[in-house]
């Protein structure tokens, strides 16, 4: 049984269906993809009671409006995109039981830049090595390799008739807007240890603005040039979070869409959760790196998929 | 043999020392059929990147069971390779940075174009982006690094050089490496690629005339 959830009504290009990503897909030089914030996705998918790589909408930027063609219970978690639902306030961190024929429409962030929708139901959307996630570049994912665009309808084999509203604890809360400067934790790796001592000071003790040409791929980072000298570099995989240094010396933090080969020097990875804080922040906003113990890191991503995991 | 180091919550990179090209093949199919919790790899050069998941194994398991994988010098791939060839059109009009790769070298596009297509690459790795075959190595005189950003275009068929490595570009994409020429050929086409690792790559330089003949494109 087929049955049409939602129509999209207007995009603006860059609003995907994503998932926890890929996996098993490197080696044929496919991107892991998936959710640019695990922290606000994976709680829209946990109120409705969902595991966290039930396909999402990763609204980015707003400018987006939805007509739902079904009931259905919805959540909507991350970005402030001032969402209605007709001419009411869309609340966030929540779920909301919406209806056919209401729209659904999403505008220019307060706060965040991606907002995540997901529907109490089993959409249908072909997978490509386990997962739903859309990497337009690569025509993979989604629903035709490509962004949600007008017109495209989602589909569900079954829809959830539970009508409980369930709100996210206030604790967990993000405020996207809360520092002036996002400081970034960075595990030290790949070819930490060749960059000198000036150079580590340097990406330690600078602001760093995000570049307006920043995407799912990659945050490309300007300010006080990280100088090394290394340039024989034999082309390696790459993690999440890797920060690249190339021989100009501006940053670049590879995220979910990144290649997954490169051969310019890393000085270290930006944790996952540190990620998904950056993936809601946008040019001209500020970064700042520290490095932390791996350890400590470890436990905390961890911990944070124990708490997802149930 | 080879190192372990972390380099991100989940994710270990497993670096060797320059051993022959059958060094990574074996130590993948070793993690493939030994390691638990494998999330993904990505086998390049002389190095894997490994990602495990963090709910059913850690680092020290990991090491462990990497630690039990014996290099057997003597085995070779048994897949029978494929040898392909490649015609690619080594000129500045398909080749940005053919000229200025001359005068860097000091070479003239027609030595570039010889050295390049005298020997036959492995095909050590697949990545980057689907199709994309890392071959190697290049003729030291042919070595040179990367652009000192990413350009933010470069075309399908484009044939590059960065250090050591050469390949061909499947798609337009950005990129960093130096372009020296094009090919007709699309290494990836509906999700299939080309090459596969161990197969083996040689160029042939061709004309204008043959190139455009082949379907090339000037643009």
């Amino acid at each position: 049984m087929s049955l049409p959830i939602a129509r999209v009504v207007k995009t603006n290009g860059m609003v995907t269906l994503q998932d926890a990503g890929r996996q098993h897909s490197m080696q044929e030089g496919v991107t892991e993809g998936g959710v640019m914030d695990v922290h606000a996705a994976y709680w829209a998918n946990k109120l409705l009671g969902k595991p966290k790589h039930n396909p999402v909408i990763e609204i980015t930027l707003g400018m987006f409006e939805l007509e739902m063609l079904h009931d259905c219970r919805i959540t909507l978690t991350g970005a402030n995109l001032q969402a209605k639902r007709n001419d009411q306030v869309l609340p966030l961190w929540q779920s909301s039981n919406c209806f056919a024929g209401d729209k659904l429409v999403f505008q220019f962030p307060q706060s965040g830049l991606r907002a995540y929708l997901t529907f109490d139901a089993e959409l249908a959307i072909p997978q490509y090595f386990g997962s739903v996630s859309t990497v337009a570049r690569e025509q993979l994912g989604g629903l035709n390799g490509n962004a949600l665009q007008v017109d495209d309808v989602l589909y569900a084999t079954e829809v959830g008739d539970d009508k409980r509203t369930v709100k996210m604890p206030t604790q967990f809360i993000p405020d996207y807007n809360r520092a002036e400067t996002l400081t970034l934790d960075v595990l030290p790796s790949y070819q930490f240890s060749q960059f000198s001592d000036q150079a580590k000071a340097t990406f330690t003790s600078h602001e760093f603005q995000i570049n307006t040409n920043s995407t799912r791929m990659a945050y490309l980072l300007e300010g006080e040039p990280i100088k090394h000298e290394m340039t024989e570099l034999a082309s390696e995989g790459i993690a999440y979070g890797a920060i690249q240094i190339p021989p100009d010396g501006q940053p670049v933090v590879l995220l979910n869409d990144r290649q997954t080969m490169g051969g310019y020097p890393k000085i270290g990875c930006v944790t996952r959760l540190s990620g998904a804080r950056l993936a809601q922040s946008f040019a001209p906003k500020k970064v700042a790196f520290r490095f932390v113990e791996r350890e400590k890191a470890v436990a905390k991503w961890r911990d944070f998929n124990v708490f997802f995991n149930t | 043999m080879f190192e372990v180091a972390p380099v991100s919550e989940d994710t270990l990179l497993i670096s060797f020392a320059r051993g022959d090209v059958n060094v990574v093949p074996s130590m993948v199919s070793f993690i493939e059929n030994n390691v638990i919790g494998l999330l993904d790899i990505a086998p390049a050069y002389s190095t894997i990147l490994l990602r495990y998941d963090i709910l059913s194994t850690d680092e020290e398991n990991i090491v462990d069971a990497l630690n039990s994988w014996q290099y057997d010098s003597a085995a070779k791939q048994q897949s029978s390779s494929t040898t392909h060839q490649i015609p690619v059109y080594y000129h500045e009009e398909v080749a940005a940075d053919l000229s200025a790769f001359c005068k860097l070298t000091n070479m003239t596009a027609t030595e570039v174009a010889d050295l390049h297509s005298q020997q036959v690459y492995d095909v050590y790795a697949i990545g980057f982006r689907p199709g994309f075959a890392y071959l190697g190595y290049v003729n030291e005189r042919l070595e040179m690094p990367r652009h000192d950003s990413f350009k933010s275009t470069v075309p399908a068929g484009s044939v590059a050089i960065a250090d050591r490595q050469t390949a061909i570009y499947p798609c337009e994409s950005p990129g960093g490496w130096r372009v020296i020429g094009r090919t007709a050929v699309s290494v990836y086409q509906h999700q299939q690629a080309l090459f596969k690792v161990g197969d083996k790559v040689q160029f042939v330089p061709v004309s204008r005339q043959e190139y455009l003949g082949q379907g090339g494109v000037l643009s």
